[in-house]
């Protein structure tokens, strides 16, 4: 009994081992730098991540499938320049057209949700391997962004389109100041908490971790799997394309550049906050806590002046300690489920060997 | 496998000794740990600057020295950073230098446009705002300081004026211009203080090639022209990029001769980097108009006037002896602007220590 009880604990524990990373983390930077736990810093760091969390949901979504989707970057920069070209003027870089900000965001979400359908029928209907898929898509967008727009940004956009990237959705006085709540901050939130409820309590959000765990037994099960796996490279896609807005909002601006080489930050996330690289596991609250480390490590270290090319060496420790642990999670959660297993019986079996073998 | 149940409980313990030991001190003294920073800061009274830099070439580090150096000379503290290429790095960078109660701002930008959004912000949070060797588009900051491209593009011009009236007895024959990213206002800049000059011989033909700063293009622009037409000189627009590859499409066509020999082509260049440098002690490269980013930190003495609230005036400034001067301060629709003058740098001054391609190797 006593024996099962710290098991539970330490079971937990390890699930949840991403947040007490996160905690820890914090109540470090805190004491090592008078700047960090301030308001506007705290405030200031989900606003700056904002843009990679939505490319982290899409890409657990996929991940979960057992799928990559490694265009999603480049589908940041792509919608970020359809939108930037439509509503710029042309001494601002745009067409000149100065379409509504009403019509640019519908136009921009088809565009970035079309990349995902293209990657995912790719996928599903001719069998192609994803990773090959999707790189293919990572370097025909980012070659289609400087077609389109060569070399300059697009910038000065209207305030609406800003809003979701930029706004500032209420602000109080704090210590003699105005502190804003950024509108990013809650939409992030808000996205992570509909894509948990989506995998946690949906049809679909199981369907897609039986298709990552065994795709086979779901299909014998009835699951369609290409469906499920058509889906969530549409949600992808979608997600980037909110992404694009995000970060294009922040800035004001689109540059041919923007969403370059974040997609390996978006895998680290991932992986850090506990989602598997071969599918079946993780969750999209771990997913959010991957996100807010990194954005706490980078802004924390930042705030130290660490030398930036010493905050690299040690984001490449961290994700190489998120991967040990997660060995060795899945190792002790197999060995406990076969000691369940044989605690019962009297077999005779010795356990140690069915592990290593 | 029972390491991993001790490693676990090692863990537990270390934080729940860190949590019980700093807990109270984190949540009750927010506040005074806010305003602690802003007395420390005024009592110590150092100034920090935060200086961004967009890449690290040896360029790029070469302007980064120069402004850390005049910084620590006058006393004050600079945090550096590097954006790699990346906007968006960059107006975090900015975020975290309004976290840390920076005194002054000053980058590199990677993106003309994007940076306006981090200038906002560090208007409202108070804090000046400068840029060096590219001015922003779209907002006001308080200064920029750049080589005076348009003079740089004037010596290389002029130069090779000289070089065709020694050839010819007067100024005729034809010139290959090697442009930049003509969307830029650097190349813009160099184009014209060149072909201002250019305006006043009428028979000398100037034909002009865009490269976008890419040496590829570099090299078939000079194969082209040069294969197809008798040129007598080249200038281009970057010899950090330009030099080797157009040596490299001379060589192909036979044409790469050293200076005084018959047939030479002249060749000049603007940047000044180690290229030009060594291949004019060579003799194959002529001229080239050297940036003067060894003393863009001069910079600091204007932060400092903006930090007393004195206001930056338009006229010329003049120091004995220095390589930047005379240079010229005006006031454009993104603030004032300090143009530092280029050197005109040919065989007879090609060793001298104050160029900063004999600096940065």
């Amino acid at each position: 009994m006593k024996k099962n009880f710290f098991n539970k604990i330490l079971i937990t524990l390890l699930d949840n081992l991403i947040w007490l990373i996160v905690i820890a983390s914090v109540i470090v930077f805190s004491i090592l730098s008078d700047s960090f736990f301030t308001l506007f810093n705290l405030i200031n760091i989900i606003p700056r991540v904002a843009a990679l969390g939505l490319l982290i949901i899409g890409q657990s979504f996929t991940m979960i499938t057992g799928n990559f989707d490694l265009s999603s970057e480049s589908n940041v920069g792509f919608t970020a320049m359809i939108a930037g070209l439509l509503l710029a003027s042309s001494e601002n870089g745009g067409l000149g057209l100065m379409w509504p900000t009403a019509l640019v965001i519908p136009i921009m979400l088809i565009m970035g949700t079309l990349v995902g359908l293209i990657n995912g029928l790719l996928v599903t209907r001719l069998k192609v391997n994803n990773l090959v898929v999707t790189i293919s898509m990572l370097i025909i967008l980012r070659g289609l962004v400087y077609i389109i727009n060569p070399g300059v940004s697009a910038t000065k956009f209207p305030d609406a389109y800003n809003w979701l990237g930029s706004g500032t959705l209420f602000k109080f006085s704090h210590n003699g100041g105005q502190v804003s709540i950024p509108v990013s901050m809650i939409f992030v939130l808000i996205a992570f908490g509909i894509a948990f409820v989506v995998t946690r309590f949906r049809e679909f959000g199981r369907n897609m971790y039986s298709v990552g765990s065994n795709r086979k037994a779901a299909e014998t099960a009835g699951i369609r799997a290409d469906r499920v796996i058509l889906s969530v490279y549409i949600i992808s896609g979608f997600c980037a394309a909110i992404a694009g807005l995000l970060t294009s909002g922040r800035m004001d601006t689109a540059t041919p550049r923007t969403g370059s080489d974040w997609i390996f930050q978006v895998q680290a996330a991932c992986v850090i906050g506990g989602v598997s690289l071969v599918g079946g596991r993780g969750s999209l609250l771990g997913a959010l806590g991957g996100m807010l480390l990194w954005g706490i490590i980078d802004t924390g270290l930042n705030l130290m002046m660490v030398d930036p090319l010493l905050i690299d060496v040690l984001r490449g420790f961290l994700l190489l300690f998120a991967i040990l642990l997660d060995t060795y999670k899945v190792r002790y959660l197999r060995r406990l489920s076969v000691d369940e297993a044989l605690a019962d019986t009297k077999i005779g079996l010795d356990h140690k060997k069915l592990i290593y073998d | 496998m029972n390491k991993i149940k001790w490693l676990m409980m090692a863990f537990v313990v270390v934080f729940a000794v860190v949590v019980s030991a700093c807990q109270p001190e984190v949540v009750t003294e927010t506040v005074e740990v806010e305003k602690t920073v802003v007395v420390e800061v005024e009592k110590e009274g150092v100034t920090t600057v935060g200086y961004g830099a967009p890449s690290l070439d040896p360029f790029q580090t070469n302007v980064m020295m120069s402004m850390t150096q005049y910084a620590q000379d006058k006393g004050w503290q600079v945090t550096t950073s590097n954006a790699n290429f990346d906007a968006e790095n960059q107006a975090n960078q900015v975020d975290y230098w309004i976290s840390l109660g920076v005194d002054a701002i000053v980058v590199v930008p990677v993106d003309s446009a994007a940076i306006c959004a981090s200038v906002d912000k560090a208007k409202e949070a108070g804090i000046p705002f400068f840029t060096i060797d590219r001015a922003p588009t779209g907002c006001v900051i308080d200064m920029t300081v750049q080589a005076d491209n348009e003079q740089g593009g004037k010596q290389s011009a002029e130069a090779i004026v000289g070089f065709l009236e020694e050839k010819y007895g007067d100024a005729q024959g034809t010139v290959l211009e090697l442009q930049g990213d003509m969307g830029q206002n650097v190349a813009q800049l160099r184009s014209k203080g060149f072909n201002d000059v250019m305006a006043q011989y009428p028979n000398v033909t100037v034909i002009s090639k865009p490269t976008e700063w890419k040496g590829e293009n570099f090299q078939q622009a000079t194969l082209d022209v040069v294969g197809s037409e008798e040129v007598d000189a080249i200038y281009a627009h970057s010899d950090t990029v330009g030099t080797l590859p157009i040596l490299s499409a001379l060589e192909q066509l036979n044409k790469k001769i050293p200076a005084g020999e018959e047939g030479h082509i002249f060749l000049a260049t603007i940047d000044g980097s180690n290229t030009c440098l060594e291949n004019i002690r060579a003799g194959y490269q002529d001229q080239c108009s050297s940036q003067p980013n060894p003393d863009f930190g001069i910079l600091v003495n204007y932060i400092e006037m903006v930090f007393n609230g004195e206001t930056i005036e338009e006229g010329e400034v003049v120091q004995e002896g220095a390589p930047w001067s005379p240079a010229t301060i005006v006031e454009s629709d993104t603030g004032m602007m300090l143009n530092l003058a280029t050197t005109n740098v040919t065989k007879d001054n090609v060793d001298a220590d104050n160029l900063w391609g004999n600096i940065v190797k």
